[in-house]
């Protein structure tokens, strides 16, 4: 290799896309492999070997398509998403499989590092949703092949986590360490980056929607998380179990699916040391991550924990519990969560005390079919009622599961933005 | 709108083969003349993509999706692979495809006829050469030569076989499956009864006789021009060299007559493909040799304007010859080989010199010399031209055959 012909690679090289990759390859594979596949490609690049997939770009003949919509007739929705965590694919990618498939459109999805696959998927839609994907080599690429073929795109995001300023302000980041902590800021600026290339941004809550709004302005679309029909399976599956709990003991529990909500849980710490020091035969189940804060040391005896241990296990824990918290920190980045671990415990049938915060505030109705706390009072005078009634609970518990079924399933009528499908039965315009 | 998916390995940009130009031809008219949405699938080698990417593109008006073969597929990979069942599956789906018309479609294979059938999608099948009951696609056995068998015997099969068992069990899975199809099509009575003999069903088989382009209204002015121009018998040959299309044959021919005045003219139809047949050594006769570059289907009237005599001493049994219907219908004398579909619109002494199937080099000098001696070719029509068709005629009885399975 000349040098010249080395300097145009290297002015030419797009090093943001690159790191972005390298970064995002770390993440997935850890440093060993990475180094692997980065010094397998140098070492193809410096032998003049390397040569970039080019998807048949540059030939005159890719230039000419048809709409997609002409040639296909129908919807076809491809969605390019991280699919790494099982529960962001359930709730984002799943649930639109359900969705669209229900209304007889074709729905594919792929993981963004599944060239070959999302491409391919590509050719056959007529619109393409992106979920979680950073701004790296590979979304340019789908950009690209979406403009060639004059497909629609939409970002799906659940999170702030395209907004520095949100995510800075949540607390619960202290708990992490500096690395991981400085790394989920810098990310931020890779999925803004990503959100501000696409034509239309689809947000789980309303709160994150007029984030999003204000942030990039444009078409923004309402998709809350659900309870779609795998869910439903699961609670009814459970339903013909035969009832284990013991009327003698009322068990509060607390579900956390990481070690990002310690900030979280400290809301109802004082609340809870009330409660199980005024009740003796109250005990808290821990189901997942939780660090004990000094407060509840004295009621270990009465505090059992379990980890997460895949989402069956974790209903079978939730449906043996009498009370379910979810306590928040009211910041902005709560502001823009889903209820999600409302409609879990509702559908197994178990009342829920939430902090008053993001959508909870939206759809739980306090003191019929849960309750909303802010102040420590409130969360000891809502516990306390549902301690002394077994009735109020089975009644609240009862209200809370038609609550999800007729309001919060896939299934059910103007759950998802008219005008959001009104744009996917119009895509590619 | 009825839709149709047409399935063929070769499309445009990489318009290879004979049955490539029938799809091809048909495709635009059925969309054009009889109101069909058409989707095509074929097959595209792009070592820059990934192994079964799909790339759409639209060429003349119709629309493609490529899948990316890019290795040689082997063994029963060959007509059945699970993941090119896949894709071409995926994309009838999106389509919503009424009909799925296969045409050539060695290495798309045919591993996705139930699932088709499953979501509603008619099976048509035109079948161009032997794939379907011939595992080296055209009967030339391991010699070289053509096997000439009529009904197939598997023991003789095998011998040309790497794998006999797998030999046995290929041609089995394809019959099945031919079985499954709504609409079994051939170019000519010939093939279709060849593959009768085979344990193909004729309850469900037709001709759909190939058509060809027709020539331009001034065909004849530009012919009788050229003629003037020249003032010896000029013979054309498109067969390129190897065995089966009788390359070798001619040679000896050229070389056993006496006769040096005559041109003969070999297309270098590799050229489509960018590759080449220009090889002087190979083309040593005594007579003048001149290679012309590849004709497409808008500009054949030239090159079959500069000829006399087309040469096609096929060595095996041809399931249509669209090279000798296009002379025959620009008035060119053919002189041919008895070869399966090719002698159906041959009529010996009248528009050609039929040789017998497997006929010595003699026949053919004879016949050479016979028309070195005629000389009048001016004068020349073709009284049966008629018989030949044009591809509005083939489509428009495609687009009928399919409207009753539909029914």
């Amino acid at each position: 290799m000349t040098f010249k012909k080395l300097w145009q690679s290297i002015c030419g090289f797009r090093w943001r896309s690159y790191a972005a990759t390298v970064l995002a390859s770390i993440r997935l594979y850890g440093w060993r492999a990475t180094l692997r596949k980065v010094s397998f490609r140098s070492r193809l690049f410096f032998k003049g070997k390397y040569r970039k997939s080019t998807w048949g770009r540059g030939r005159e003949i890719f230039d000419n398509v048809s709409r997609a919509t002409d040639l296909f007739g129908r919807p076809a929705i491809l969605i390019v998403g991280a699919l790494d965590l099982p529960q962001c694919k359930k709730y984002r990618v799943s649930q639109k499989v359900e969705f669209f498939g229900a209304l007889g459109w074709d729905c594919y999805y792929s993981h963004y590092n599944d060239a070959a696959r999302a491409i391919s998927y590509l050719q056959i839609s007529t619109a393409v949703i992106f979920y979680r994907v950073p701004s790296c080599a590979q979304f340019d690429e789908y950009l690209e092949e979406a403009a060639r073929l004059g497909i629609q795109t939409f970002y799906d995001i659940d999170d702030p986590i395209f907004s520095v300023d949100v995510y800075a302000e949540n607390k619960n980041l202290q708990h992490l360490t500096t690395h991981e902590r400085t790394h989920l800021l810098a990310s931020a600026e890779d999925y803004h980056g990503a959100m501000r290339r696409a034509d239309s941004l689809i947000l789980s809550t309303s709160y994150l929607q007029a984030l999003a709004q204000t942030e990039f302005g444009g078409r923004t679309y309402l998709w809350p998380n659900l309870a779609d029909s795998a869910t439903l399976s699961i609670a009814q599956n459970l339903d013909c179990e035969k009832d284990l709990s013991d009327a003698s003991s009322v068990t509060i529990g607390y579900a956390s699916g990481s070690r990002a909500h310690d900030e979280d849980f400290k809301v109802v710490v004082p609340a809870l040391a009330r409660v199980l020091e005024m009740y003796e035969h109250v005990n808290l189940q821990v189901i997942g991550y939780a660090v004990m804060p000094p407060e509840l040391h004295r009621f270990s005896d009465r505090i059992n924990a379990r980890p997460f241990s895949g989402y069956v296990k974790y209903f079978e824990a939730l449906r043996k519990v009498d009370i379910n918290i979810v306590p928040l920190v009211n910041d902005r980045f709560n502001a823009c969560k889903s209820a999600i671990r409302y409609l879990e415990a509702s559908l197994c049938g178990v009342p829920t005390v939430a902090s008053s915060v993001g959508q909870f505030a939206e759809i739980v109705n306090d003191g019929h079919d849960g309750c909303l706390a802010e102040r420590q009072e409130e969360w000891v005078s809502a516990l306390s009622r549902m301690i002394e009634s077994r009735e109020l609970r089975l009644q609240m518990g009862q209200a809370a599961k038609s609550n999800v079924i007729t309001h919060h399933t896939v299934s059910c009528p103007d759950v998802v933005d008219r005008e959001l499908l009104d744009q996917f039965a119009l895509s590619n315009e | 709108m009825n839709k149709l998916l047409i399935l063929n390995l070769y499309y445009a940009p990489e318009s290879f083969g004979g049955a490539t130009i029938v799809v091809e031809q048909t495709a635009r008219r059925l969309k054009e003349s009889h109101n069909w949405s058409i989707l095509v699938v074929t097959t595209i080698r792009d070592h820059s993509l990934p192994k079964y990417a799909l790339r759409r593109y639209k060429i003349d008006g119709i629309d493609i999706v490529a899948i990316n073969v890019s290795a040689e597929l082997q063994g029963e990979a060959a007509y059945r692979h699970p993941e090119i069942a896949r894709r071409v599956v995926e994309i009838a789906r999106a389509f919503q495809a009424d009909i799925c018309h296969c045409h050539a479609i060695q290495v798309l294979g045919c591993d996705y006829f139930d699932e088709l059938k499953a979501i509603g999608t008619k099976i048509a099948i035109t079948a161009h050469d032997c794939w379907w009951i011939c595992e080296r696609q055209f009967m030339i056995n391991s010699d070289g030569f053509y096997c000439n068998q009529w009904a197939l015997n598997d023991a003789q099969c095998g011998q040309c076989s790497i794998d006999h068992r797998m030999q046995v069990k290929r041609n089995e899975y394809l019959r099945t499956q031919m079985g499954k199809a709504d609409l079994v099509l051939f170019p000519s009575n010939f093939h279709r009864n060849l593959h009768l003999v085979n344990g193909i069903s004729d309850e469900k088989s037709f001709v759909n006789k190939n058509g060809v382009t027709l020539p331009l209204p001034n065909y004849f002015e530009v012919r009788a021009e050229a003629k003037q121009r020249r003032n010896h018998t000029v013979f054309g040959f498109v067969g390129g060299p190897g065995a089966i299309k009788g390359s070798e044959q001619i040679i000896q021919a050229f070389n056993q007559t006496e006769r040096t005045d005559y041109t003969l003219q070999v297309v270098d139809a590799a050229g489509n493909v960018g590759s080449s047949w220009v090889d002087r050594d190979y083309w040593r006769i005594p007579g003048n040799v001149e290679f012309v570059p590849p004709y497409r289907q808008h500009d054949m009237d030239t090159f079959f304007a500069g000829i006399d005599v087309l040469l096609f001493p096929s060595q095996w049994k041809e399931s249509f010859g669209l090279t000798v219907r296009e002379a025959l219908v620009r008035n060119v004398w053919v002189i041919a080989t008895d070869s399966g579909g090719v002698s159906e619109d041959l009529e010996d002494g009248v528009n050609a010199s039929v040789i017998p199937f497997g006929g010595g080099v003699s026949e053919l000098r004879h016949c050479i010399e016979h028309a070195l001696d005629w000389r009048k070719w001016s004068d020349y029509r073709n009284p049966l031209a008629a018989e030949v068709r044009g591809f509005e005629d083939q489509a428009s009885e495609l687009s009928d055959m399919l409207c009753t399975i539909l029914e």
